[in-house]
């Protein structure tokens, strides 16, 4: 069975991954949160929370940095995806460097342009996708659909 | 009937009542789960807290869904394809711990049939051209499955 790491900060990216878990029948999903359990309407076979974390407090990445490395070392995936933000980034970061084929979902929040930590995710080689065709002409990134 | 719910969590008086003198001009049909709000609605169905099962058929019989900006809610609305109008908590008023119904609306914004609100008059007007609202396209759409697809690679 394939296995996939979902990972994702609270609120609407959270839920744009749920909608995506929902359609990973099959997979084992290992969904990574920042909840202290996993909220009801994420299916997934297991599950790990970390912290969140924003610009404001940045030196907590270096703990869910090293969080991301015992989890990706215990569970090898065979790919992450992430819908953001900062802890998703951190994640995907280590992920792209443990060899894994990683993939960022923007969220759909950003019609107009790249979030902050898409581009970053982007210029360290991560595959970026945006769920807005005319953002991924921009970007020069391919567009592959959305989740809503 | 249009269908209220403001999470089963916290009360959320500002809600309720923006929609009880929403009503008090349109005197349409409108049940609300209130929860702990204590706010009186002299112009809504009220109940405090619905059964599961309850809750499910409100939401599958009513025409549009107006709630706080409650993830589950919403992910609830997309799943049935109803129409669903969001208002966001907000913490100076006490409302929530913190603002990330903010950040929730802001990440439902321009997603077909999720309908943001946050004041009154965006709130009335939405409940106003309630048979014109779409429906949320679901979760079945080509296009997720094409990033399913792509994901498997």
């Amino acid at each position: 069975m394939k296995k996939i790491i979902l990972v994702a900060s609270p609120g609407g990216h959270f839920v744009q991954l749920s909608l995506l878990s929902d359609k990973l029948v099959g997979w084992k999903r290992v969904i990574i949160g920042t909840y202290s359990s996993k909220p009801s309407f994420m299916e997934g076979e297991k599950y790990y929370a970390i912290s969140d974390f924003s610009r404001t407090d940045i030196w907590k990445s270096l703990y869910v940095g090293y969080k991301s490395f015992k989890i990706l070392k215990t569970e090898r995936p065979s790919v992450v995806v992430t819908t953001g933000a900062a802890p998703g980034l951190i994640f995907s970061l280590i992920a792209k460097l443990y060899g894994v084929r990683t993939i960022w979902i923007d969220s759909v929040a950003n019609s107009n342009k790249l979030s902050l930590s898409g581009n970053l995710a982007k210029i360290f080689g991560i595959t970026v996708l945006s769920q807005w065709e005319n953002v991924c002409e921009h970007n020069d990134i391919e567009y592959h659909g959305r989740l809503i | 009937m249009l269908f209220l719910t403001i999470g089963t969590q916290l009360p959320f008086d500002r809600l309720v009542g923006m929609v009880d003198k929403v009503n008090s001009e349109l005197q349409l049909e409108i049940e609300a789960q209130v929860g702990n709000s204590k706010i009186s609605a002299n112009n809504l169905k009220t109940v405090s807290l619905l059964p599961p099962d309850e809750m499910d058929n409100k939401l599958d019989s009513c025409e549009v869904i107006i709630s706080h900006a409650g993830m589950g809610t919403i992910i609830t609305a997309i799943k049935r394809s109803k129409p669903i109008i969001i208002v966001p908590r907000v913490a100076a008023l006490g409302e929530h711990r913190n603002d990330h119904q903010k950040d929730t609306v802001d990440s439902f914004r321009g997603v077909s049939g999720v309908y943001v609100a946050e004041s009154y008059e965006e709130l009335k007007e939405l409940i106003i051209k309630r048979r014109t609202l779409e429906k949320p396209k679901g979760l079945n759409s080509p296009s997720i499955q094409r990033l399913v697809d792509f994901i498997a690679i």
